[in-house]
C-alpha cells in the first residue's frame, strides 16, 4: 500500500476519534510549547547579553573606584594611599604596552541650570580617547578637542535626555548652560543611549542624564568646597581600560590589578570588571538553565510519548479484528506496521505542529507581561519538529509490531 | 488447482498436540464448486484458513495454482491472498467505520491501484451484487445478506482464481443464505472455483462436491449427482456474467 493512501488511512482513523485524538496530542503539545517557549527565553537572553557585549566591546576593561570609610579610610591614608588617581591613569598608559587607552571618568552631582530648568543630571567628567572606550557617538556638534581638553576649557557635550528636557525645540549646539556657578558652551550633544538594567549586571547608569565635561576642567574648576575626608580619597570614579588587540584580556586584569595595589599600598580600594568575563560567566549560568530546561522539555516529550504508546495499543486491541480482515484482503504485516507507525506519527506530528505555534505564542505572552527578550531561533523550531516526529515513530513501533504480529487468523475470530 | 499433500496443521496446547488438519490429500480442479462439512472442531475451518495462505501448515505441502504456499514468507502469502484469494466469512466482517465502497476498494489499496480505477471497479462491483444505490451506506445501515453481498463484491474486486467462503450463510435467513448460495453457484458457472465450508447440508447440496471431515482427517468424499440449483434474479445473474466477463 502506497504511503500517500497509509496516510490518508491514518488521518480517517484519527477522526473517527477527535477527541481521544486531541488528548492524546496533548502530551505532545505541552512538551513542544515547552521547548519552544524555554528556547526562546535563553535565546533571547543570549541575544541581550550579545547586544549588551557589543555596548562595552570584547577587549574593555572597567577599573572602578570603591567606596571606604571609617577605619578602613583612617587606615588606608596612614598607608598614604590616596585612591584612584589621574596619577594612575597615565601610569597605566605609559607602564603597560598592552593598554590601547586608559581614560579617566569623574562623576559628581553638582547643580545644573539652564533656560529656567534645573533637571537632574550627572556631571561627567572625561579624559582623551572617551568616546572609543566607551563606544559612545555624537549626535550633533563635536566632542571635546584635545585642546579643550589640555585647557580645561568651559565646555559641555549633553546627554540625548538632558538636551531634549532642556532645549526641547531650540538647538543645543551654542547655548550656555549653567554648572554651579561657572557658565559653559554646549558644544554637542550624545546620541541616545537607551536606558534599562541590561542582563550582564554591569554597573550602568542612564548615560542620557549625563553633562559631559573635559576632566580637567572638573577637577581644577569645580571642586566643592568644603568636602569631607571621604570625598576627598578618591579623586576619580574610574578608568575605561582598552586593551590592544592579541592580548589576553585576563591576564591583562590581572596585571593592572596587581600594579594599582601596589601603587595603592596594598588597599582595596578599586574593582576591575571585565565585561567579556561576566558575559561568558552568564552564559555558563544560560547553558545550565538551559540545560535543566532541556531536561524538562525531554521529560514531557516522553510522558507524552508514553500517552501515544497507551492509546495506540488500545487502539490495537480494540481493532484486533480490523487487523484480522485486513490481513485477509491481502495486507502484509509492513503495511499493518506503517499503517500503525503513521497513525502514532500523525498524532505526534499534529501534536508537534500545534505545539511550535503554543510555544511561539507562550513566548510572545512571556515577553509581553515580563518584558524579558524573547527569540525563536529557526533551529529550534525544526529540532521540535523533528524530535516529535521520532517520538511517534519510537513510541508507536511497539504497538505497530504488536498489531503486525497478531495471528490474523486468532485476530479474524477476536470477539 | 488446490493439491494438498499429507497436509498437517498442528496446535500445541501445554502437554497437548491438537492435530486440526491430520494428513490431507486434497485435489480440487480449477472451476469447482466444493462443500466442507464437519462438526464443530473436525478441523474445516482450520483447513480453509490454510487453504487461504492466512495459516501456515505444520507438515506436507499445499500448491494452489501451481504455487507451493507452505514455501512463501509474509509478504509472498500476503501478495498472494491479495491477488488470487477472495474471502466470505460468516460475519461478514466490513470495517464498520467505512462505507461500502471504501470496504471494496480496501483490497485494491493493497495491490496499488491507483484512486480513479479502484472506485470505478468497486463501484461496478457494487452494482454487480445489487447494491447500486448502496455505495455511500455504512454496514450497520445494511442488512445481512446486503452486507454478505457487499462482502462478495469486495472478495472479487481483484479477480481472484478462487473464493474461500467460511460458513457464509451461518448469518442469515435460509431464504437470504440461499441468494449468496445463488452467487456462488453463479460466479461458478462463469469458471470461478469456490470451497465453502458449512455445516448446513441444504446449502452443502449446491456444490459439486463435499468433503465430509471428522477429527482432522476425511471422513468421506461425495460427488453431488443433481446439485441444488439457487435461481437468481435476472439482472443480477447477468451483471454477475459481465464483471466475469469483463475481468476473469
Amino acid at each position: 500500500m502506497r504511503l500517500a493512501e497509509q496516510i490518508n488511512t491514518g488521518f480517517t482513523g484519527l477522526l473517527d476519534h477527535p477527541f481521544r485524538t486531541f488528548l492524546t496530542m496533548l502530551g505532545i503539545i505541552f512538551g513542544v510549547g515547552a521547548v519552544i517557549a524555554m528556547v526562546s527565553i535563553g535565546a533571547g537572553a543570549e541575544r541581550e547579553a550579545l547586544e549588551e557585549l557589543k555596548k562595552f566591546g570584547d577587549s574593555s576593561i572597567r577599573v572602578s573606584s570603591l567606596e571606604i570609610q571609617g577605619e578602613r579610610l583612617a587606615e588606608a591614608l596612614k598607608k598614604q594611599a590616596r585612591g584612584l588617581r589621574m596619577t594612575d591613569v597615565a601610569y597605566l598608559a605609559s607602564a603597560c604596552p598592552f593598554i590601547e587607552l586608559a581614560v579617566p571618568e569623574k562623576i559628581d552631582e553638582y547643580s545644573f541650570y539652564s533656560l529656567n530648568r534645573k533637571p537632574m543630571v550627572k556631571i561627567v567628567g572625561v579624559g582623551d580617547g572617551f568616546l572609543a572606550a566607551s563606544r559612545f557617538e555624537v549626535e550633533r556638534g563635536r566632542f571635546f578637542s584635545s585642546a579643550e581638553l589640555e585647557s580645561a576649557a568651559l565646555v559641555t557635550v549633553l546627554g540625548a535626555g538632558v538636551a531634549s528636557e532642556v532645549f526641547a525645540g531650540v538647538e543645543p549646539v551654542g547655548q550656555v548652560v549653567q554648572i554651579e556657578r561657572i557658565r559653559f558652551r554646549v558644544i554637542g550633544v550624545m546620541r541616545q543611549q537607551g536606558s534599562g538594567v541590561g542582563k550582564l549586571a554591569i554597573k550602568r547608569r542612564d548615560h542620557d542624564r549625563d553633562v559631559y565635561l573635559p576632566v580637567k576642567t572638573s577637577l581644577q574648576r569645580l571642586e566643592r568646597w568644603p568636602v569631607e575626608d571621604k570625598d576627598l580619597y578618591h579623586e576619580i570614579n574610574s578608568i575605561w581600560v582598552e586593551i590592544r588587540e592579541g592580548y589576553d584580556l585576563l591576564a591583562a586584569r590581572d596585571r593592572i590589578a596587581a600594579m594599582l595595589k601596589r601603587r595603592h599600598s596594598d588597599v582595596d580600594d578599586f574593582e576591575i570588571q571585565v565585561p567579556l568575563e561576566i558575559l561568558q560567566q552568564s552564559q555558563k549560568t544560560q547553558n545550565l538553565f538551559n540545560l535543566v530546561m532541556a531536561l524538562i522539555a525531554g521529560i514531557s516529550l516522553l510522558v507524552g510519548g508514553i500517552g501515544i504508546m497507551n492509546i495506540m495499543l488500545a487502539s490495537v486491541n480494540e481493532r484486533t479484528r480490523e487487523i484480522g480482515v485486513r490481513r485477509a484482503l491481502g495486507a502484509s504485516k509492513r503495511d499493518i506496521v506503517v499503517q500503525f507507525l503513521v497513525e502514532a506519527s500523525l498524532i505526534s506530528i499534529l501534536g508537534g505542529i500545534i505545539g511550535i505555534f503554543a510555544g511561539i505564542g507562550i513566548s510572545w505572552l512571556i515577553s509581553f507581561y515580563t518584558g524579558w527578550t524573547t527569540a525563536i531561533p529557526l533551529s529550534s523550531v525544526l529540532i521540535a519538529f523533528f524530535v516529535s516526529i521520532s517520538v511517534g515513530i519510537i513510541f508507536g513501533s511497539f504497538p505497530a509490531a504488536k498489531a503486525a504480529t497478531l495471528d490474523p487468523v486468532k485476530a479474524l475470530r477476536y470477539e | 488447482m488446490i493439491k494438498t499433500a499429507q497436509l498437517q496443521r498442528y496446535f500445541r496446547a501445554g502437554e497437548t498436540c491438537v492435530k486440526a488438519v491430520d494428513g490431507l490429500d486434497i485435489d480440487i480442479p480449477a472451476g469447482e464448486f466444493v462443500a466442507i462439512m464437519g462438526p464443530s472442531g473436525s478441523g474445516k475451518s482450520t483447513l480453509l484458513y490454510v487453504l487461504g495462505a492466512m495459516d501456515q501448515p505444520t507438515g506436507g505441502q499445499i500448491s494452489i495454482n501451481g504455487r507451493r504456499l507452505d514455501l512463501m514468507n509474509d509478504q509472498e502469502c500476503s501478495d498472494f491472498r491479495n491477488r488470487q484469494l477472495g474471502f466470505v466469512f460468516q460475519s461478514f466482517h466490513l470495517l464498520p467505520r467505512m462505507s461500502l465502497l471504501r470496504n471494496v476498494e480496501l483490497p485494491m489499496l493493497y495491490a496499488q491501484v491507483d484512486a480513479a480505477r479502484r472506485r470505478d471497479r468497486a463501484s461496478m462491483m457494487l452494482q454487480a451484487v445489487g447494491l447500486a444505490g448502496r455505495l455511500e451506506h455504512f454496514p450497520a445501515e445494511l442488512s445481512g445478506g446486503q452486507c454478505q453481498r457487499a462482502a462478495i463484491a469486495r472478495a472479487l474486486v481483484n479477480s481472484p482464481a478462487l473464493l474461500l467462503a467460511d460458513e457464509p450463510t451461518g448469518n442469515l435467513d435460509s431464504r437470504t443464505g440461499l441468494e449468496i448460495i445463488g452467487i456462488f453457484q453463479a460466479l461458478n458457472r462463469q469458471g470461478m472455483t469456490v470451497v465453502m465450508v458449512t455445516h448446513d447440508e441444504n446449502m452443502a447440496r449446491h456444490a459439486g462436491r463435499i468433503i465430509r471431515m471428522h477429527d482432522g482427517r476425511i471422513e468421506r468424499i461425495e460427488v453431488v449427482d443433481n446439485p441444488l440449483q439457487s435461481v437468481l434474479p435476472g439482472e443480477i445473474e447477468r451483471s454477475l456474467r459481465e464483471v466475469c466477463h469483463a475481468t476473469c
